[in-house]
């Protein structure tokens, strides 16, 4: 059961992706690669503080929720000038400079061994630390950020971004000035993924660089996008099916030898039949 | 409305989730007495090193044909269930939660790249499954608890053997370190710097190389301009081989020194001629030539790095069974008491109070005459 | 006394002007009708006072003498300024409802983060929606509209952005609004037209059918190749020998 819970766990996280990722690419239209990296930045944040300081986790959570932010902003200030392919393209730059600078900043970040042995959270008298108990701490924050999502997408402001996602150029001349939006909006999503990195970082207590490349991105967006973009339901759906799928391969019972590979070209291609089938996604309401 | 429903949905889950949990934790404490035993592995079966996942798997599966055609353990069988790990921390701790809880292992070999092993060593000890680790050679692993072993040396051995051997027998006094930043490069690296430096010795070059890097021009006249006596390279085969051939290339006068992946005849077939005087540290084994015969019997021509140990692991683990069963936390305590003798990757493998390997031995192998010769 | 005009616009296209001096002088209450043939202008006259493209010379001179030698799209709404585009710009993947909610609500981005749409904006998007007869289609995808109900949200949208609680917009260019539409809809578009005259707001008119103009327009400005060729009321410009040359040379 444990195994079990471990996935849940695992979804919990990544629906917390999922959500904050769809509000970028999904609502305002900005094919982001960049959320890994904020993913990555939580993550370091919360272990280092956790580890260096021995702070509480929901401490090091909110401070590494604001030093994500932050970095978002650094980030967003330039990346919010672009739009359209070259928006992707510069996140995809942005995605690997976080990447080489977990992987550089060693004074910092230990490069390339990673860091380990970091604490489970704790609140009081409560420790998080049997997988059940985080399972329910990270089914609460993820709920907390699925309602945040759901508020932010119903607001008006949540309107303007699908209007950005639209036609940018022309909700400007009805008085919206987008870069603001685009740059908060990628703050909001940053933030939130802070939280997933912060529950990942605690919940397999060793992060390393690899955990956030690039490649993490597109899995990602590849979750939203099979589930259905500016869905808040798809989202979700999307990450139960990638999490899920890969794992329910290994009991197909593949010969040994071949088992690893089958198991990974099974699952590209049923990725890839869902995508023909419904390339639209799951819940999509909306297409690129 | 829709959004109550989902609410609900996530309520009921939790609620699904705790009443399972409840259920399966006696599940799990159930012994496991009959049947075949089973044994998990972890390692990158697909990926970027797949290559060496595969071989120690054959290596490990070897091991346990030739258990179960001597009758098994206690007269039951062995099997052998294998998990890709991926050489990342999310896959190699689903892997590992997997096999513990649905396959109930009783032990797992594993993982192969220390951030598989530094990803489930959490789990191993929350669970009471014993873990050894053939190839993880972190140096935090040593910290990761009663349930993790490893029976490869932690980095922090080699770059110890390498920088005394250096500094102490060849008097180098001043050292150029090129090394690959990865978690084995830059633990390793690390670990030769701090003891080269205790003994007095100067690191006059530190630079870091991506693992695809094919151009080291810039590094080796840097190396050079250094002052340096040597290069110190910390890399795997094909880089290994543009750095030898392209110091050639600049006159670069300095000799090179390298690590264990340098144990690779398919560097030396190529570029032996240029490299003399150059040398490498490797692990001390034992019998290579029978394991080599065998695993060219089960089809693997170039036995790789690390197969050796996931194939005394698995004996290892045979041995331990055979003397205490299945129970994790009596496999674990007998673990830090074993003596295993006459095992392929070294003579006797034992632990410390870390679950590291006691005793790591390493041979120093230098090029002559376009041959390699162990010291 | 003008309520927006502009002195002597320039705009240059890869070394060939396109506007070439433009001076227009805009009245509340009037409908100003720009014509001329195609390739005169009119449109980038248009675009080039909305900040669509940044013009190379002149000034815009807005209500209280502000001068403005640049302007941004963003900043058009807080002059009082609103348009229709030529190739009907509409938000697709969204329902016509929520393009028109889209110009009621906050424009800043915190405001707007801490509200939600009222009944107070439904009313109005009701009562504007109404008014163009497409009320019925409000929850339809603007992807699913047909090219005329497309044309008339963007009418709605331009009426819409009048009735908005933060500004009043007083000038508004509607740019060739008929091209493509049905005769009841054409009928439509010249009433809505006619009452917002009448309710005093600026109108500036770009269009082709010269009835369509001769019924509308209360001063009419006549482009030719950037350049402005003549200025007056209806019936002096459309008799105009010179104009007809414009119009019969191309």
């Amino acid at each position: 059961m444990d195994y079990i819970i471990h996935l849940f766990i695992l979804i919990g996280i990544f629906s917390i992706l999922g959500l904050s990722l769809n509000l970028v690419i999904g609502y305002t239209g900005l094919l982001s690669a960049t959320h890994a990296g904020f993913y990555g930045i939580g993550a370091y944040a919360v272990a280092i503080l956790m580890k260096n300081t021995g702070m509480n986790f929901f401490i090091a959570l909110l401070l590494s929720i604001v030093i994500t932010v932050l970095s978002a902003l650094v980030i967003g200030v330039v990346l919010s000038k672009f739009k359209d392919d070259i928006y992707a393209l510069g996140s995809f730059g942005f995605a690997i400079i976080t990447y080489g600078l977990m992987l550089n900043l060693q004074g910092v970040t230990r490069g390339p061994l990673g860091i380990p042995g970091i604490g489970r959270p704790e609140l009081f008298d409560i420790s998080f630390s049997t997988n059940l108990t985080f399972l329910i701490l990270t089914l609460v924050l993820a709920v907390l950020v699925w309602w945040m999502t759901r508020y932010i997408t119903r607001s008006s402001y949540g309107r303007v971004l699908q209007a950005i996602r639209e036609n940018e150029k022309t909700i400007q001349f009805f008085g919206y000035t987008t870069y603001w939006y685009k740059l908060s909006i990628f703050m909001i999503s940053a933030g939130m993924a802070a939280i997933a990195g912060a529950l990942f970082a605690t919940y397999i207590t060793f992060i390393d660089p690899s955990s956030f490349t690039l490649i993490e991105s597109i899995f990602m967006i590849a979750m939203i996008i099979l589930g259905g973009l500016a869905d808040n339901r798809g989202a979700i759906i999307g990450v139960i099916i990638m999490i899920l799928l890969p794992e329910f391969l290994r009991f197909v019972g593949f010969p040994t030898e071949v088992a690893a590979q089958m198991r990974q070209v099974i699952y590209g291609l049923m990725l890839v039949v869902m995508m023909l089938y419904r390339p639209q996604g799951i819940y999509g309401k909306f297409k690129f | 409305m829709k959004n109550i429903k989902w609410i609900i949905g996530i309520l009921v889950v939790i609620i699904l989730v705790v009443v399972l949990s409840n259920g399966g934790d006696k599940e799990q404490s159930a012994q496991q007495t009959e049947g075949p035993i089973k044994i998990g592995f972890i390692g990158p079966l697909t990926g970027d090193v797949a290559s060496l996942g595969e071989n120690a798997l054959i290596a490990a599966q070897l091991a346990v044909d030739e258990i179960n055609a001597n009758g098994g353990i206690n007269d039951r069988t062995v099997e052998l269930i294998a998990e890709d790990g991926s050489c990342s921390g999310k896959e190699a701790s689903s892997a590992a939660q997997k096999l513990i809880s649905i396959d109930k292992v009783v032990g797992i070999i594993g993982g192969l790249c220390s951030s598989e092993s530094s990803a489930f060593t959490g789990i191993l000890n929350q669970s009471e499954t014993p873990g050894i680790s053939y190839c993880s050679s972190a140096a935090t692993l040593s910290d990761a608890g009663d349930y993790f072993f490893r029976t490869y040396p932690s980095d922090a051995y080699q770059g110890v053997f390498a920088a005394n051997y250096l500094r102490n027998e060849k008097m180098i006094d001043k050292v150029a370190v090129l090394y690959v930043n990865d978690d084995w490069g830059a633990g390793l690296k690390q670990s030769f710097i701090d003891t080269f430096k205790n003994l007095g010795g100067e690191v006059v070059l530190e630079e870091s190389f991506e693992k695809d890097e094919r151009d080291f021009r810039t590094q080796l006249l840097k190396a050079q301009a250094s002052g340096a006596n040597l290069i110190y390279y910390l890399g795997f085969d094909q880089g290994a081989v543009s750095a030898i051939k392209q110091r050639d290339e600049l006159n670069v006068d300095l000799p090179m020194f390298g690590a264990d992946p340098w144990d690779d005849m398919t560097i030396w077939n190529d570029v032996a001629s240029i490299s003399e005087g150059f040398g490498y540290t490797v692990p001390h084994t034992t019998d290579s030539q029978s394991f080599t015969s065998k695993m060219a019997d089960v089809g693997v021509s170039e036995v790789s790095v690390c197969a050796s140990q996931s194939y005394d692991t698995m004996n290892i683990f045979a041995q331990v069974i055979g003397q205490v069963g299945t129970n994790g936390s009596d496999i674990k305590d007998a673990l830090y008491d074993v003596q295993y003798q006459n095992g392929i990757s070294s003579q006797n493998i034992s632990f410390d109070e870390n679950g590291d390997l006691v005793g790591a031995e390493y041979v120093v192998k230098t090029i002559q005459d376009g041959q390699v010769v162990e010291l | 006394m003008s309520i927006l005009e502009t002195k002597q616009l320039h705009k240059t296209f890869n070394g060939v002007p396109v506007v070439n001096g433009v001076s227009l002088s805009i009245e509340s209450g009037k409908i100003t009708s720009l014509i001329g043939p195609n390739g005169s202008g009119k449109s980038t006259t248009i675009n080039l006072i909305t900040g669509m493209i940044p013009f190379d010379g002149g000034a815009v001179v807005i209500e209280k003498g502000t001068i403005l030698s640049r302007i941004q799209p963003n900043q058009i709404a807080s002059y009082g300024i609103t348009r229709t585009f030529q190739n009907v710009e509409v938000f697709e993947q969204m329902t016509a409802l929520d393009n028109i909610l889209l110009v009621l609500t906050e424009r800043n981005v915190f405001s707007s983060l801490f509200e939600k749409h009222t009944q107070y904006h439904l009313d109005i998007a009701e009562r504007v929606m109404k008014r163009l007869d497409i009320w019925e289609k409000r929850n339809d995808m603007v992807e699913n509209l047909s090219y005329g109900q497309r044309k008339l949200l963007e009418i709605a949208r331009v009426i819409a952005m009048g009735e908005r609680t933060d500004g009043e917009t007083k000038v508004l260019f509607f740019d060739e609004p008929y091209a493509g539409l049905f005769p009841e809809m054409v009928k439509l578009v010249t009433t809505i037209l006619k009452e917002l005259r009448d309710e005093g707001k600026a109108i500036i008119l770009v269009e082709h059918n010269m009835d369509l103009i001769r019924e509308l327009s209360d001063y009419v400005y006549v482009l030719d190749a950037g350049k402005h060729l003549k200025e007056g009321s209806v019936d002096n410009v459309l008799s105009d020998q010179q104009v007809i040359e414009a119009y019969l040379g191309n």
